[in-house]
Order: C-alpha cells, then structure tokens, then sequence
C-alpha cells in the first residue's frame, strides 16, 4: 500500500493503518532498534511502541517521509530505552557513537536553552552543505547506528574509507557548530 | 546531558529527507552485478589462458610418490560436516546426528549426545527485498543473539521428543528432534540452501 493511502488510514482512525504500517515499515524499524539495543525482545517492543506513538501523532501530524517518521520515532525510543538500560554501564554502537561524538567536541558544553529540535535543524543545514557521499556515512552511522563494517559494505567502499569520512565529517561539524556559537 | 548526549539526541531530529536519502543512496563506488560479473569472466579467461600457457611450456612431470591421495567425495561432499539428504550421519566426538526423513519444510532427526555439550541452535539464512526494493538479509535462529548484519525474523520451530522447545538439549541421551524452517520461507525470504544444526554444522535444504 501506498504511504499516502496508509497516512490516510491514520486520518480516518481506521486500525488497518497501524497492520499496513507493521508489515511495510516493519523490517525497516526493527533494524533500526536493533542496531541500537542489540537485543531482539526488546527492539520488538520498542517497534510496537512505535506505531503505538504514530497512532497517536498521526493525525494531526501529516509525514511528508512516513519511512523517516516512523524511524525517527524507533531511533529516539530506542536510544531512550537504551539509556535506561544501560544507566550505570555503556556499551554498545551508541557508546560508540558518543565516544566518537565526544572526541569531537570535547569538552565544550552546548547552551542548555538550545532545544534537540533546533541543534537538529543546525546539524541538518551543515550535513546539506557536504558530499552526498559524507552526509550519508555520517546519517547511516549516527542516525541509523549502523556499524562501520555494514555502512562500508552498503555504499560498497572500504571500512577505513569509512572511519576517515566520519573523522572529517565530525571534525567539521565541530568547527560549524562552534561558529554558529552553540558552546558556553 | 553531556555534549555528545545532546548531540546524539539532536541528531534525531534531522531532517527527514536526509534520513531517506541515506537509507536509498548505493555508493558511487558500488559496482554492478553486471559489471562485476563482467569483470570476473574477463579473469576466468584470462587465468585460462595463463593456465594454458604454462601447461604447454612447462610439462610438469608426475610423481606418483608425491602425489597425495584425493578426497574423499562421499563423505561431506564440499560441506562443512554436513548431511544432503534424509539417511545421511553426522559423527562428530561428542554425539551423533542422523537425519531420519524431510517432508516440506519439516525435517526429523535423531541426536544422540555423548557427553554433556554447550548451548546448541538451529539458524536458517535467507534474504529478500525491502519496500524499497534494496536487498536485505535475514536470519531465523534459536540463539539470542542474530548475526548484526540480518534481520532478525521468527526462529524455526522445535520439538524434542514430541514437546516443543525453545532450544536443543544438552544433556547425555538420544533425541528425536523435529524442526520446521517455515517461519522464513512463509515470511517470503529466500532461504539458504543449507541450515545449521548447531555444532554438528550444516544440513542441506
């Protein structure tokens, strides 16, 4: 089914958009909570928490990417999960991906009245203004938590090609952030 | 909140054209099935010709007494361990594993344990296609924890001795095992040609 026919299904609370959305983006959701819990019960329960959480945003919110949506809600249950999780010991592609992150930025702090929301919208402005190729690396690896051997094996070029992306990639950003003033 | 919590969690909010587009984007240096296997024949040919070459100038001379013996092709015919149809054992030092019959997707053994082994498990390999058509590769198995790059889907289903089970016995003894691969296939993958039973290693489908 088409998603405009499934986002129509949530507009007329018909319950089959909840089924349709399972069997298309099903697949899809449970890679992305997997790849961040790496627990197979638990990235279930976070997928159904998932259509439960578009059952109730859909409408009024209208996706104009309902596979982005919906895995942008899996991402942030996830992660959310996992930090509940794992609140006295990391470990993980997400302790991975903050160890990387933090390497970044050191140990500058980011302004606490800048919301997720608009940092999101700054990190989106710089990731626009790279390489298609480097954008993708860097959403793959941070958004998805995609490991580095998987993202390699995806865009068919070799891991350290990969890791020395990321490196620049975030190296960057720092530098952007840090002129668009966002640390104390 | 740390920086790189911040960070992180900023990153979830990105735009969703951006998060798109890296799920569709191949990679510019992603190589097609075509000219891959382009490539490959042009190195069988070529290595064909090599081989030829030295074949016709160097007349390597035989020596019986060097020659080793060859192997055996009954006993796993190119498989690791390895059982190709219902009749066929697996000796392995601590048990023994023979397939009794098949009928579709359900295939019967019975395994006798020697000694007391480690956590055994049943794991069908299989692959597909998304929504939007990108192949992806799922895994059906008993074990907690699936392979990182497949999907994990609904494990095969067990029964030992005529009770269903999550997982293989362990313990010393001899057991019917029965195990149904249709999760995978009737989920629509494409499955492997063979499955693993545990460490007595593949059995072909």
């Amino acid at each position: 089914m088409r998603d405009e026919s499934i986002i129509e299904l949530y507009f007329a609370r018909d319950e089959a958009a909840i089924e349709h959305t399972s069997e298309k983006y099903g697949a899809y959701c449970l890679k992305i909570a997997y790849n961040i819990l790496l627990d197979i019960f638990d990235s279930e329960e976070c997928v159904n928490d998932t259509w439960l959480r578009a059952w109730g945003a859909i409408p009024p919110t209208r996706p104009s990417i309902l596979s982005s949506f919906l895995g942008r809600i899996t991402r942030n249950l996830a992660i959310d999960r996992y930090n509940a999780r794992n609140a006295e010991k990391r470990g993980g592609r997400v302790a991975e991906s903050l160890d990387e992150l933090e390497e970044c930025i050191g140990s500058a702090e980011i302004e606490d009245s800048l919301s997720s929301e608009e940092l999101g919208s700054m990190i989106s402005r710089f990731l626009k203004g790279e390489s298609e190729l480097a954008r993708c690396i860097f959403v793959r690896r941070y958004f998805y938590q995609a490991a580095v051997s998987e993202i390699a094996h995806k865009y068919g070029i070799s891991v350290s090609n990969v890791k020395t992306t990321l490196h620049r990639t975030r190296k960057k950003l720092a530098l952007y952030l840090k002129k668009e003033g966002i640390f104390v | 909140m740390k920086s790189s919590e911040k960070l992180l969690a900023a990153i979830g909010e990105i735009d969703d054209g951006l998060i798109a587009e890296a799920e569709r984007y191949e990679g510019r240096g992603k190589v097609s099935l075509y000219k891959k296997l382009s490539v490959a024949a042009c190195i069988l040919i070529v290595s064909a010709g090599i081989a030829g070459a030295a074949r016709l100038f160097l007349q390597p001379q035989f020596d019986a007494d060097k020659a080793e013996p060859p192997n055996d092709p009954g006993l796993n015919d190119g498989m690791v361990n390895g059982i190709e149809s219902t009749g066929g054992i697996i000796e392995m030092s601590f048990g023994s594993l023979k397939q009794l019959s098949r009928e579709g997707n359900v295939y019967t053994f019975v395994m006798t344990l020697y000694e007391q082994t480690e956590r055994q498990d049943i794991t069908l390999r299989g692959s597909g296609y998304d929504q939007w058509g990108e192949p992806i590769f799922v895994i059906s198995t008993t074990a907690p924890f699936a392979e990182l790059t497949h999907i994990p889907v609904e494990p095969p289903r067990l029964t030992v001795n005529g009770s269903t089970a999550d997982t293989l016995p362990t313990a010393p003894g001899e057991y019917t095992v029965e195990i149904d691969l249709s999760p995978l296939i009737d989920a629509g993958y494409e499955p492997d040609g063979y499955f693993v039973f545990g460490s007595f290693g593949r059995i072909s489908r």
